[in-house]
């Protein structure tokens, strides 16, 4: 191991700024990645379940419950 | 068994869901695995010092941003010769990927480039082509997305990703072919001195850029399937049921 203490490893032996750039942006840009994807993936399945709802045939929709409104929200 | 058995969406779907957080898992217990070499075991470099580490993900991102658009390109040519839907897809599920490892290949290049080479960017042969995958990728996300007949945007797809492929062996051999600033590959010249500490980190950030892009694709094709084949019965009995749970 190279490091002897927290401070030597943090400062990357002067070049700190540029290890730690290039290791906190592809950081950012990858948990960026996996939070946009789930949030749309979400996001996408309720859009197609409203959409769903608005094509099913008028008659075979059945009266929404109580119960039905409250977990949809 | 057969091997067109999940080559529907139908059929694909569940499967890719299941894969998915697999790979996922892989993926980050490759990440720390790799850091851990990478940081706590590969020896400070001689000539470069303690910055010569951006090589962990600057390799991979650059191998994985090349590696994708050829598999885009190999889906959008399955595609196109057989018409199988899924393929097309594929190929939009990973463009996303590949452009993000190669944002991430240009901008930790550039961080690298600054301390040892004296400037964050250079017009050379490597960087450009690199530069021009990036535009590539750029474009073939457009172009899938403005054309709103989805027949005619995996068309159009298909052949941007055919025709950008070329770029790929451009951009691997131009460090042979040109005077580049950029330096050869270090791995596979047979008189490599790469100590293999640095090896073996290489190799598992590599693994996990993988596995990572397998994990994200699958989760991302998945929501195209379900968007595009929404009208399918067994998209619409999925829908009904996640809807179900929201």
């Amino acid at each position: 191991m190279s490091w002897h203490s927290v401070g030597e490893f943090l400062a990357m032996g002067g070049f700190a700024p540029f290890v730690w750039g290039a290791y906190g942006v592809t950081f950012v840009l990858i948990a960026a990645e996996v939070w946009l994807l789930f949030r749309q993936s979400r996001e996408l399945v309720y859009r197609l379940w409203r959409l769903q709802q608005l094509e099913i045939k008028p008659t075979s929709i059945k009266p929404a419950s109580k119960a039905d409104m409250e977990s949809s929200a | 068994m057969n091997i067109f058995y999940y080559s529907s969406p139908q059929t694909f779907y569940p499967l890719a869901g299941r894969l998915a957080p697999v790979f996922g898992v892989i993926a980050a217990l490759l990440t720390m695995a790799g850091l851990y070499v990478g940081f706590f075991v590969a020896p400070t470099d001689a000539q470069q010092g303690e910055v010569y580490r951006i090589i962990f993900i600057h390799v991979p991102a650059a191998v994985m941003s090349m590696f994708i658009y050829l598999l885009m390109a190999f889906w959008s040519a399955v595609g196109l010769v057989f018409g199988t839907r899924l393929s097309f897809m594929m190929a939009q599920a990973l463009a996303p990927t590949g452009a993000l490892f190669c944002a991430i290949a240009l901008w930790s290049g550039s961080l690298w480039g600054r301390p040892t080479w004296g400037t964050y960017w250079v017009w050379d042969a490597r960087l450009t082509s690199q530069l021009l995958l990036q535009f590539l990728y750029f474009g073939f996300i457009a172009l899938t997305h403005a054309i709103e007949d989805p027949r005619r945007a995996d068309k159009a797809g298909a052949i941007i990703a055919l025709v950008g492929a070329v770029n790929v062996p451009i951009i691997y051999f131009s460090v042979q072919w040109w005077n580049t600033l950029h330096q050869g590959s270090s791995f596979m010249a047979s008189s490599s001195n790469v100590a293999p500490a640095i090896e073996s980190a290489m190799l598992l950030m590599m693994l996990a850029s993988w596995a990572y892009a397998v994990a994200i694709s699958l989760t991302r094709v998945r929501g195209i399937m379900l968007q595009r084949e929404r009208h399918a019965d067994w998209a619409m009995a999925r829908i009904a049921r996640a809807g179900g749970e929201t």
